[in-house]
C-alpha cells in the first residue's frame, strides 16, 4: 500500500479525533470554583465556571439530589448569590440547554475569630458570636464585622451564637 | 489524678492568675469550625479534630481547657499549643467518651475553650494574663421520646410573577418515626391581610433524620415584602415558623422629569416624578443631577431635598437648577435616585431654551455583572491545531489528485 495513502489515512484519523474532542471542549461545562470538595469560611463565594454557552443556570442545593435549589440564570461565567449561604455542605452545577456540568461539592465551615485592640472586641469570624464575660449577666449577641467597647473586662469569651 | 481532672486543675489556675489584662496589646484568635454536632450514643468514642487560626501570625501559647455540661467525658493529649509567627494554624484534637446514658432530651455540650497567652515575656519567664478566649462547641443531641419535630424554613425569592419556593425542613428530634407530615403556609402582606394558603405533599421522617417538603408559590404580586406563617402537623402533632421574605427587589422607578416655567438666566426647578413599586414606604429618597456641555465638562450638579414615598404611590421630588450664566442649547444630564441602600440612575437629554427646558430620558445605564461565555482552556490550542491539520489534509488532497492525473 502506499506509504502516503497510509499517511492521508491516519492524518485523516487525528483530524476527527481532534474534531470531537473540540466539539467536547466547546460543549463541555467546567466547574472552577468553589473547587470540588472545598472546605471554606466565605459565605459569598463566587461561583465560576468554564463553557462556551452564553445562558447559563446555576443551581445550588444542600441536598446532593437538588430537591430544592436555589438557581440564577446567568449570562457569563460567574456569579455570586446576594444573599450569604449557611454554614454546611452544598452541592452546585451549571446547566444550559442540554449540557451539564456535572456536580460539585463544597463546604462552608463556621469559623469563630475575635480580635480585641484595648477595650475593643471585634467579630472577624463568619458567623454571630455569642460573647459572655464575668461581669455580664447571660451573654450577648456580636454579629459578624461588629465591634462592641467592652472595657478592661477580664476572661471574655466568644462561641457560635 | 485523671486526666479530665487534671484539665480542671489547669483551668482552675488560669483562672485564678489571670488578674490583670496587658492594655494596650492587640490580641487576636480562631478557631473552626466553631461547632461539631453529633446524635447521642450510649458509649460513643470519637475524636474530633479542629483548627486554632493564628489570625495575626504572632508568638503565643494557646491554653485549652473544656467546660459544659459534658466536659468530663472531653480528654485531650495537650492543654497548651505553642504558636510561633509563622504558624497560620494548627489542628488540635480532643476525644470524648459519651456515658450509657443522658436523662434529659435536647442540646448537651461540652465547651472546649481556646484561650490565648503570651508565650514568653522579655527576658525569660512565662507571662499568664487575662485575655479573650474563643470556644468550640461540641453538641450532643438527645433525641426527644416519642415523637418530636422541629421546623427549620428556607425561603427561595423570587420576582414577581415568578416562583418563590418554601422549603420546609422537618427535623425529627423524636426517638420514633414521623409517618405522615404535611406543611400548611398562610402568606401574609404588608399589612397582615392574608394573602393565600398553600399546601405540601405528604411525607414521612424517620427518627433523626431531616425530612424536605418543597413548596412552590407563584408571587403574583406587588413587589414588597411578605410573610410566610408556617405550620406542620405530623401525626397529630403540630409545629410552627414563620418568617419574612421579599418578592422582587425594592424599586424606585422614575417616570418623568419636567421644568415649568422657566426662563433662562432663572432658577429651573426641575420636577422629577417617580413612583415606589415596593410595598412599604421608602424613606429618605432622594434625587441628584449632573449636567454636563457638549465637550463632556461637568457644568451644574445639584441635589433635591429627602422624602419619603408611600407604599406603591408616586411622588415627586424637586431640585433647582440656577441657570445665570448658562447658554441656550442641548446638555446631557445624569440623574441619580438614591432610595434605601440602592440608586437607580437615567441619563437625560436636557434642551435649554430661552423659556423653556425639556427632557427626554435617554436610557437607564447598567453595570456589567459578569463577563460573556469563555471556551474551555483545551480551545485556545485545539482550534488552531485543528486549523492546521485541516490545512496539511486539504494539500495532501491535492497532491494526490495531481498525482493521479
Amino acid at each position: 500500500m502506499d506509504r502516503n495513502k497510509i499517511a492521508f489515512g491516519a492524518m485523516n484519523v487525528m483530524v476527527i479525533g481532534l474534531l470531537a474532542v473540540l466539539l467536547a471542549n466547546l460543549i463541555t461545562i467546567q466547574l472552577v470554583y468553589p473547587n470540588h470538595k472545598l472546605t471554606t469560611a466565605d459565605r459569598t463565594p463566587v461561583f465560576m465556571w468554564i463553557g462556551m454557552q452564553s445562558d447559563f443556570t446555576l443551581s445550588l442545593d444542600d441536598n446532593k439530589d437538588f430537591s430544592s435549589p436555589v438557581t440564577a440564570k446567568v449570562d457569563g461565567n460567574s456569579y455570586a448569590f446576594p444573599s450569604e449561604l449557611g454554614i454546611g455542605t452544598y452541592y452546585w452545577k451549571v446547566e444550559s440547554g442540554p449540557f451539564s456540568s456535572g456536580t460539585g461539592k463544597f463546604t462552608v465551615m463556621s469559623s469563630v475569630v475575635v480580635s480585641r485592640n484595648e477595650s475593643n472586641l471585634k467579630n472577624e469570624g463568619n458567623v454571630p458570636l455569642s460573647v459572655q464575660a464575668p461581669s455580664i449577666t447571660g451573654a450577648f449577641v456580636l454579629g459578624v464585622e461588629e465591634s462592641i467597647d467592652i472595657g478592661a473586662e477580664e476572661n471574655v469569651k466568644a462561641e457560635q451564637a | 489524678m485523671s486526666r479530665q481532672s487534671r484539665l480542671s486543675a489547669l483551668a482552675l489556675v488560669a483562672m485564678v492568675v489571670m488578674l490583670s489584662l496587658s492594655a494596650g496589646q492587640a490580641q487576636a484568635i480562631g478557631i473552626t469550625p466553631g461547632r461539631t454536632t453529633i446524635d447521642f450514643q450510649p458509649g460513643l468514642e470519637q475524636a474530633v479534630t479542629f483548627t486554632i487560626i493564628n489570625n495575626d501570625h504572632k508568638d503565643f501559647n494557646a491554653f485549652v481547657y473544656a467546660e459544659g455540661d459534658l466536659k468530663d467525658y472531653v480528654t485531650s493529649e495537650k492543654t497548651i499549643i505553642e504558636f510561633k509567627e509563622s504558624d497560620d494554624s494548627k489542628p488540635f484534637t480532643y476525644k470524648f467518651r459519651l456515658p450509657d446514658k443522658l436523662d434529659q432530651p435536647g442540646d448537651h455540650w461540652a465547651k472546649i475553650v481556646v484561650m490565648e497567652m503570651p508565650s514568653e515575656q522579655e527576658g525569660g519567664g512565662q507571662v499568664i494574663m487575662a485575655t479573650t478566649a474563643v470556644v468550640h462547641q461540641l453538641r450532643v443531641k438527645v433525641p426527644y421520646p416519642g415523637k418530636y419535630a422541629d421546623l427549620e424554613l428556607v425561603v427561595n425569592e423570587g420576582d414577581t410573577g415568578e416562583d418563590t419556593n418554601f422549603i420546609v425542613k422537618v427535623v425529627n428530634l423524636g426517638d420514633e418515626d414521623i409517618y405522615k407530615a404535611f406543611a400548611t403556609i398562610d402568606i401574609l402582606g404588608a399589612t397582615n391581610e392574608k394573602i393565600v394558603t398553600i399546601e405540601s405533599e405528604q411525607i414521612a421522617v424517620e427518627s433523626k433524620k431531616i425530612g424536605e417538603m418543597t413548596v412552590p408559590w407563584t408571587a403574583d404580586v406587588n413587589p414588597g415584602m411578605y410573610h410566610a406563617m408556617v405550620t406542620v402537623n405530623y401525626d397529630g402533632k403540630v409545629a410552627t415558623i414563620e418568617k419574612t421574605f421579599a418578592v422582587g427587589a425594592m424599586r424606585v422607578e422614575i417616570i418623568d422629569v419636567k421644568v415649568r416655567n422657566f426662563v433662562l438666566g432663572g432658577i429651573a426647578k426641575f420636577e422629577i416624578n417617580m413612583e415606589n413599586k415596593w410595598n412599604q414606604k421608602i424613606s429618605d429618597v432622594f434625587a441628584e443631577m449632573a449636567f454636563s456641555s457638549a465637550d463632556g465638562n461637568q457644568i451644574a450638579s445639584i441635589k433635591s431635598s429627602s422624602i419619603d414615598v408611600d407604599p406603591l404611590q408616586r411622588a415627586t421630588l424637586y431640585a433647582y437648577w440656577d441657570t445665570e450664566g448658562v447658554q441656550k442649547g442641548t446638555y446631557d444630564a445624569k440623574l441619580i435616585l438614591h432610595y434605601g441602600e440602592k440608586t437607580s440612575e437615567k441619563l437625560l437629554k436636557t434642551y435649554v431654551n430661552l423659556e423653556s427646558i425639556d427632557t427626554e430620558i435617554v436610557g437607564i445605564t447598567a453595570r456589567v455583572i459578569s463577563a460573556k461565555g469563555s471556551p474551555g482552556p483545551a480551545a485556545d490550542y485545539l482550534v488552531p491545531i485543528v486549523v492546521i491539520l485541516v490545512f496539511i489534509n486539504v494539500g495532501w488532497f491535492f497532491y494526490f489528485r495531481k498525482r493521479k492525473k
